[in-house]
């Protein structure tokens, strides 16, 4: 579990990237609201259970389930499609590896890739390439 | 500043389009999270005078690899 100081700390970086309004950090979970560049939005959380000392799980929590361009649930961890499988009904996607995770790696810093993620997984819908075409893999 | 038009019908692809050159080596454009939120495209020579979040320098520290 986080520390109190920590907790600032992340809040007060998140609330440097993100209005204040899009986002509810407490020391066991972010729920943050992003919109793509398309205007879409989608709600994602990230499990801080222990945070920061492993990667954290973020997953998907709206639109539940997530869908692949031919109308499946991403619900199963894939290597093309960089998730790593389902919780109740919500994808969960890959953004840093073990390997490359250590506590110095803020929440702000995942978002912004679950940011990215998001972009690109909007363009698997529009083309069809899996995401990996893209993002290359998060090793460990 | 951005390469892209705001709301540009194909903006996640060229959005994809430039983590896939970041990762092939390709630094002359970054993407920026502005205020809104947006992910932009900005030529890196111009990068340092745009306000927001790096994006492609958070993502290719770790995530992305380069090389």
């Amino acid at each position: 579990m986080m520390t109190e100081e920590r907790l600032k700390d992340e809040f007060y970086l998140l609330s440097q990237a993100f209005s204040v309004k899009q986002f509810k950090l407490t020391s066991n979970t972010l729920t943050i609201a992003l919109q793509t560049n398309s205007k879409k939005i989608y709600t994602v959380r990230i499990d801080l259970a222990n945070h920061p000392y492993e990667v954290p799980k973020v997953f998907i929590t709206n639109p539940k389930p997530l869908l692949d361009r031919s109308g499946n649930p991403m619900l199963d961890a894939s290597h093309p499609m960089h998730t790593l499988g389902g919780e109740n009904g919500c994808t969960r996607i890959c953004h840093y590896g073990a390997s490359q995770w250590h506590p110095g790696v803020y929440l702000y810093q995942v978002v912004v890739k679950v940011r990215v993620w998001l972009e690109v997984y909007e363009n698997h819908l529009k083309t069809g390439y899996p995401l990996d075409k893209y993002l290359t893999t998060a090793a460990g | 500043m951005s390469f892209f038009k705001k709301n540009q019908s194909d903006d996640c692809t060229d959005v994809s389009q430039v983590i896939k050159d970041q990762h092939d080596g390709n630094r002359g454009v970054e993407l920026v999270m502005n205020d809104d939120g947006e992910l932009v495209a900005v030529p890196a020579s111009q990068v340092d005078k745009v306000d927001g979040i790096k994006a492609t320098e958070i993502a290719k520290k770790d995530y992305y690899s380069l090389l």
